[in-house]
């Protein structure tokens, strides 16, 4: 796959603890890939190799068609690949139009000190353009002139998500994207992530403990347990997979 | 080979003592995650306690030294280990504060009853000596070697079988899993404290007959473990412990070597920053993502249009009438105004950024220097030397900056540290600073009629209004929201692409710029300038004042430079340096321990620095969007 992330022999070690082992994951563009397991298996220790946060003991990353696995996260971000954290990283001084607009104006600072002093009238004309177009797209534009301090914790999880969505990236990591939110919200961000795929050609791969979110939105799903890959399939074959239904999704689905 | 002995002899004494004190730094730093910077004013404290107890109420010394080090042990151990409980969940920045201002409130106490001089302290353990292997050596260097040996080996045992040594190891990895076990995770760390406090106290009371009683050097010179701290890693306790024993030799040796080349003597007492350097720089940055710090939610200041119209006409105002009102004590309301610039530089890192610099006076040292070279030494215009001033010294910010730079945060601090001390005690005296004489002149504009005491002050306050409208221009400029979102969390400035190492330097190269400019008004100010405005002290207290000055970035230079400069000239008693630095750093102690209540409660108390209210998000919405 040209496009999109591909990780291969992915094994990252704590110490005696071995967090992931020997995982492979294929998220192409254009689709939303599923990364489930219960706690502890390994998704964000997957989520934040894959973004170069922390450093594998082994195995190869690549995006967009390269190895990436010795790119910075800054490298990495600037050819595309995005995320959201788990416990919700918002600049907390700024508005909700501040921040989202830094998805955008991060990536064109990049490393140079100039760039970082000043923003030529043509990038301020394309930062407020991706502000403005991810603000809608998640539905916030109502919200933009608000601290995002006082937002609440649904409202928080979009203007993380417009965040990214401002900036270029081709591929999204979503880290528990759903967590503390409603249902009624929860369906709506499903619809949003949905969008995203079909408007902007986006791909997305998801961690999440919402079933029906995951069930609805994946084209394929990923299982983690302990660090290894259980299962892997469409929605249909996971649901109906006796394994995953041993080590996490219990009976009631 | 036999000439260098019995510098080894004595190295390994002062080495091994301060690897006793910086085990006990990592033992603290370890067990609570707070790196504690008043680390050597506990040692000097317990200096001047045994100093009280024996040489002037008389107690024989076996028994002043048990209890200077039982009562600074328990004392400052549970006071550092409620502080550091306290900030344990705030911001970088506040967590430096808290203790650097805890350093300036037992240094200041210290210089407040005992002087600032050096008080000779006798030798307490036996001075006789015995010869081995064709040296000399002391009885007393033999015990205090062994002495730290011996505890360092017992803090290992302790370590490795005692169920509480066992139970600080298991609070540094997981506190939350120690708390569910039932045992208390304070209390472990209060002991942790306890032993940490009492290692630096005894190193301190060990010291003090060798160098003597004075609490700048004392609190200085164990910040010589800080080097030995970070050979170990912040984390190895052995590592650190023969680190120390390393310096202490290597110093010693140097000092030897030196004695015949003038221009190197300030190296033997800069060789424990220099290890820190390096040691930084070969440090591995932390995994950065696993621990995310989380920040106190603040809203800058952001006047409208009209607060900042009349924000303006009000300062206009007071620039315009305040010559007129104050007499004869115009020049401190010009060293006021240019203080406002040095705090507006500083709070440009600190509040903007997220950053710590311990070295602003040192910055402000470079600038008055530089400045005197180039207007008295070269001759150049005024004006010209001024903004090359400036321009000068902010290679110095990004130099300062650049070791640390991976890793931010508290290493930040150390680095800046560092440097402050490293050029105070090297580059002063040589004659690229203040020379031997320890004074520079440069003189005062002369046009336009600036060198007159109303002249220069408005230039002084016009240079201010100029600092502060710059640094709100940068917080509303694209590397404004940069260094906001770089405070707020460096990681995901990264994921969305930017280099926030760029973003770190780009910060301590401005705030360099007008931290010179500042330094440089000080010294045509008085047309003099010496040493002690520009010690690493000041920097110190230039911080804790900032911290008690509000959350504002407009507003706290202000604040900063009435409380620092304004109020205290209305005072007048010998001991006003000292007493400033106790009501400055409790005051930045409680306020960064026991704010945000006391914070908030100060913030609102100050008119100026109450932030703009918002209309709350709109109603509607709340209803659609159910809070957490």
């Amino acid at each position: 796959m040209s496009t999109g992330l591909a990780v291969e022999g992915l094994t990252v070690r704590f110490g005696g603890l071995t967090a992931v082992a020997d995982v492979a994951i294929e998220a192409p563009v254009g689709r939303i890939t599923g990364l489930i397991g219960p706690n502890g298996a390994g998704k964000t220790t997957t989520f934040n190799a894959c973004t170069g946060l922390q450093k594998p003991t082994s195995g190869t990353i690549r995006f967009a068609g390269r190895d990436v696995s010795n790119v910075s996260v800054q490298g990495r971000s600037q050819i595309g690949l995005g995320r959201t954290f788990q416990r919700m990283e918002l600049f907390e001084s700024l508005t909700v139009r501040e921040n989202v607009s830094i998805g955008r104006e991060a990536l064109l600072a990049g490393s140079r000190p100039w760039t970082h002093i000043w923003c030529s009238g043509k990038a301020r004309a394309e930062i407020e353009q991706a502000t403005r177009d991810a603000l809608e797209l998640c539905g916030i534009t109502d919200l933009a002139d608000h601290p995002v301090a006082s937002l609440s914790t649904g409202a928080r999880r979009l203007v993380e998500l417009a965040r990214s969505v401002a900036g270029r990236s081709t591929l999204l990591l979503l880290d528990e994207p759903s967590s503390g939110i409603d249902h009624r919200e929860t369906d709506r961000f499903g619809d949003t992530l949905l969008s995203l795929v079909a408007e902007r050609g986006l791909g997305i791969l998801i961690v999440e403990h919402d079933m029906e979110l995951v069930m609805r939105v994946c084209d394929h799903i990923y299982v983690l347990d302990f660090g290894q890959m259980l299962f892997e399939g469409t929605p249909d074959e996971v649901r109906s997979s006796e394994i995953v239904r041993h080590a996490y999704l219990g009976s009631e689905v | 080979m036999s000439d260098i002995l019995p510098f080894v002899i004595a190295g390994l004494t002062s080495g091994a003592l301060y690897g006793l004190a910086a085990t006990g730094l990592v033992l603290t730093y370890k067990t609570s995650g707070i790196f504690n910077f008043a680390h050597g004013a506990v040692a000097a404290a317990a200096a001047y306690l045994f100093h009280e107890l024996w040489s002037v109420r008389g107690w024989p010394w076996p028994i002043a030294v048990i209890v200077s080090l039982t009562a600074t042990g328990v004392v400052l151990g549970v006071v550092l280990e409620l502080v550091a409980r306290r900030v344990s969940a705030t911001e970088p920045a506040t967590r430096i504060v808290a203790t650097v201002a805890l350093l300036l409130v037992i240094q200041g106490g210290a210089t407040a009853i005992y002087g600032a001089s050096a008080i000779p302290v006798q030798r307490f353990l036996p001075d006789s000596t015995f010869e081995a292997a064709g040296v000399i050596v002391g009885w007393d260097q033999l015990i205090t070697v062994g002495l730290a040996v011996l505890l360092v080996g017992a803090l290992f045992a302790f370590f490795k079988t005692a169920a509480l040594g066992v139970e600080m190891r298991a609070v540094v990895e997981s506190p939350e899993l120690l708390d569910l076990t039932g045992s208390s995770p304070t209390r472990v760390r209060r002991s942790a404290w306890v032993i940490g406090c009492a290692f630096a106290a005894l190193s301190g009371i060990l010291l003090a007959p060798n160098l003597g009683l004075e609490a700048t050097l004392l609190t200085l010179l164990v910040v010589q473990a800080f080097g030995a701290a970070a050979v170990g890693r912040f984390q190895n306790l052995g590592v650190t412990f023969i680190a120390g024993m390393g310096i202490g030799i290597a110093g010693s040796v140097i000092t030897k070597f030196v004695a015949d080349v003038p221009e190197l003597s300030g190296l033997p007492g800069s060789l424990p920053f220099l290890v820190l350097f390096v040691a930084l720089l070969f440090l591995k940055a932390d995994t950065v993502g696993a621990k995310v710090t989380r920040r106190r939610p603040y809203r800058p200041v952001q006047l409208t249009r009209g607060g900042r119209t009349a924000s303006l006409a009000v300062g206009a105002l007071l620039v315009l009438i305040i010559p007129s009102l104050v007499g004869a004590k115009l020049p401190v309301y010009t060293n006021g105004a240019i203080y406002v610039t040095l705090f507006a530089s500083l709070a440009l890192l600190v509040r903007t950024s997220g950053q710590v610099s311990l070295c602003h006076a040192t910055f402000a040292a470079a600038g008055a220097t530089t400045f005197s070279h180039l207007s008295t030494g070269m001759g150049l215009p005024w004006m010209a030397a001024l903004i090359l001033t400036g321009v000068a010294v902010v290679p110095v910010g990004a130099l300062v900056a650049l070791p640390a730079i991976r890793l931010s945060g508290l290493y930040l601090a150390l680095s800046t540290f560092g440097f402050g001390v490293l050029v105070e005690q090297v580059l002063f005296p040589k004659g690229i600073m203040f020379g031997v004489t320890g004074t520079r002149a440069a003189a005062r504009p002369e046009l336009l009629g600036l060198d007159s005491d109303r002249g220069f002050f408005y230039l002084c306050a016009g240079i201010a209004v100029l600092a502060l409208v710059a640094v709100a221009a940068i917080g509303r400029s694209r590397l404004g929201r940069l260094l906001r979102g770089l405070a707020d969390s460096p990681v995901v400035l990264a994921t969305h692409g930017a280099n926030a190492n760029t973003t770190r330097v780009l910060a301590f190269c401005a705030s360099a710029f007008l931290a010179a400019i500042s330094g440089a008004l000080i010294l045509t100010l008085t047309g003099t300038a010496s040493t002690a405005g520009f010690t690493i002290m000041q920097s110190l207290t230039l911080l804790a004042v900032l911290a008690i000055s509000g959350r504002s970035t407009i507003f706290a230079p202000v604040v900063g430079a009435v409380l620092l400069v304004i109020v205290p000239s209305y005072v007048s008693d010998p001991n006003l340096s000292a007493y400033l630095q106790i009501v400055f750093g409790l005051s930045a102690v409680v306020a960064t321990s026991f704010g945000p209540a006391v914070g908030e409660w100060v913030a609102s108390a100050s008119v100026v620095t109450l932030p703009r209210r918002r209309s709350s998000p709109v109603r509607a919405r709340r209803q659609a969007v159910v809070p957490p």
